[in-house]
């Protein structure tokens, strides 16, 4: 396994994708955090009590994650789609003919680039964050409760989308349908859901992937949410259903 | 060493490869030959496991692919020099191969320096030209340094310095003992590199033959100049000749005998006093061979699907 890693590793950082989404990521994430907290502390005088109240300053600062997730999505999207649209998973294939193997190296690979990649951007994010809001003494510290939490799910929840996307692209093998795919997963279906009559927008929408990450990436309980542990595990089966159907499949399809 | 045991291969309705046997043996170079569409290269899909049989095996060495432990380094293959990655440089394409098949890093500059492009190791895939980018894919079938070795149209976009290398590249491994399997479009190539030939239509095995066999069995004719023609040709095609010969006349007093070895040909014209000037022994070129072979089986050639359709039609007329 560590060979099909070390294959799979290089294969990763030798394709431009990989610096280019990593990129963005970063750039919407640390981007994301600075307006939000720069915004709190601009509006801060005008602000009344209750509005001075709910200003989070450990979420303000990891709000950027938030967008920045469907970048590493597409960054687990194309680390599977772009060896099909080249034909280089014929190679990969031939090299390693256990697909299972094979496959399950890449998601270790992808998912493992996410999770350090985001947990320090998230990190950086949040100390960035602070930075901004001491300028009027709001800044939190990692030891303020719920923070640390908030800053390891926002990064472990990244990975988890890359691994969706991985998954998805894993299925679809199109880069195209597979990103149309993880949007609709991520954005679509939480929006659609509001429209359900009664509590089943609250009911199914403890179980959508963007609801499940306001849990997991906040410091307070949020309503109709479950557990943020609850909510990340959720997620996690989101990136293992289309993942495992994907690695069953490329062993009963043609290569 | 590749084992081919009754392997067919259906896609839908299309049976591409339809039970075909036959083996590869070390120390030589097998050209595989047949018409677009023949199941060639589902055959070497086959046999990496790319494809999973509909029926029967393919075996490298007793096993199939799927069981051997680092595969590359027993069997190297360029099916399509076109499925690789542009962004990435040669030597990271060649680097990720290497690992995964614990493979050691040195060899990457080994195989880059043997085809020629360690020159060109760092830039990306996408600037090469087609030329190239069949030598990075011979690079990558060497790098395990496998016994077997297969390539689907090496030649293509290969310039003539290119083929000429190829050629001794390709004599090299075989002569080292290596198993070589090549297809090629190519008959003139093929009739220079080949030593054993299987050649197959419509996924089925047609001949798997030496190429000097299938040449002689071919046939070729004997051209005979001579002042004295009528004569000649009565003499060869007569019944005292004994042969059942047929001659064909030529322009400027020359014969085109079937049937005839030269040597025959020269005993009898000495022994009637029938005066010779020229007498050129020709064989049938690997073209020749091949297109009676293949002339039932072509899946493309031209008018062949209008053929096919109006004889359905007169069959069921009838």
């Amino acid at each position: 396994m560590r060979d099909i890693l070390r294959s799979e590793w290089i294969k990763l950082m030798s394709i431009r994708s990989t610096p280019s989404t990593l990129a963005v990521a970063a750039f919407i994430c640390l981007a994301g955090g600075l307006a939000a907290t720069a915004s709190d502390v601009a509006s801060w005088p005008a602000m009344t009590t209750v509005q001075r109240t709910a200003v989070d300053p450990v979420q303000d600062s990891i709000l950027g994650a938030a967008v920045a997730q469907i970048a590493f999505g597409v960054f687990g999207v194309l680390a599977v789609t772009s060896e099909y649209a080249s034909g280089t998973i014929r190679t990969s294939v031939a090299a390693v003919p256990e697909r299972r193997r094979l496959m399950a190296g890449k998601a270790t690979v992808t998912g493992g680039v996410a999770l350090v990649f985001a947990t320090l951007l998230v990190a950086g994010s949040f100390f960035l964050g602070q930075a901004v809001l001491s300028q009027r003494s709001l800044q939190a510290g990692l030891s303020t409760p719920g923070a640390l939490r908030s800053v390891l799910y926002a990064g472990c929840y990244s990975a988890v989308v890359a691994l969706i996307g991985y998954g998805l692209g894993l299925l679809l093998h199109h880069t195209a349908a597979a990103i149309t795919a993880l949007v609709a997963v991520i954005f679509l279906i939480p929006q659609i859901s509001q429209t359900l009559p009664g509590t089943w927008a609250d009911r199914i929408g403890e179980y959508l992937p963007y609801n499940a990450a306001r849990s997991a990436t906040s410091t307070h309980r949020v309503p109709h949410t479950l557990t943020p542990t609850w909510s990340l595990l959720v997620c996690a089966a989101y990136a293992l259903v289309p993942t495992l159907a994907g690695i069953w499949l490329i062993e009963r399809r043609d290569t | 060493m590749i084992e081919i045991r009754n392997l067919s291969k259906r896609f839908g309705p299309v049976l591409a490869v339809d039970g075909l046997t036959f083996e590869v043996t070390p120390g030589r170079i097998t050209g595989f030959l047949g018409p677009n569409g023949a199941g060639k290269s589902t055959t070497m899909r086959l046999i990496l496991g790319l494809d999973a049989p509909t029926a029967g095996t393919a075996a490298i060495a007793g096993r199939p692919y799927r069981e051997l432990r680092d595969p590359l380094r027993e069997v190297g293959a360029l099916l399509d020099a076109g499925a690789v990655h542009g962004g990435r440089t040669a030597v990271a394409h060649l680097r990720w191969i290497a690992a995964g098949n614990r493979i050691s890093p040195t060899r990457v500059a080994e195989v880059l320096d043997a085809v020629g492009i360690a020159t060109a190791a760092g830039r990306r895939i996408r600037t090469y030209s087609l030329g190239m980018r069949q030598r990075l894919g011979i690079a990558a079938a060497l790098l395990g340094d496998p016994g077997v070795l297969m390539f689907d149209e090496p030649v293509n976009g290969l310039d003539p310095e290119g083929v000429r290398w190829l050629r001794v590249l390709l004599r090299g491994l075989a002569d080292e003992g290596r198993t070589v399997l090549l297809s090629s479009h190519l008959m003139s190539e093929m009739a220079q590199v080949a030593d054993h030939l299987v050649i197959v239509g419509r996924g089925r095995l047609l001949a798997d033959t030496p190429l000097t066999e299938l040449l002689a069995a071919a046939g070729g004719d004997v051209l005979v100049r001579t002042p004295e023609p009528p004569r000649l040709a009565d003499l060869l095609t007569g019944s005292g000749s004994g042969s059942g010969a047929t001659v064909d006349r030529l322009p400027d007093s020359t014969l085109a005998v079937q049937g005839l070895s030269a040597e025959r040909i020269a005993d009898l014209a000495a022994e009637h006093g029938v005066r010779i000037h020229q007498l050129t022994s020709r064989h049938a070129t690997l073209e020749d061979a091949y297109m009676e072979l293949t002339a039932d089986h072509a899946e493309f050639h031209a008018g062949g699907v209008a053929t096919t359709t109006d004889c359905g039609t007169e069959r069921s007329d009838a």
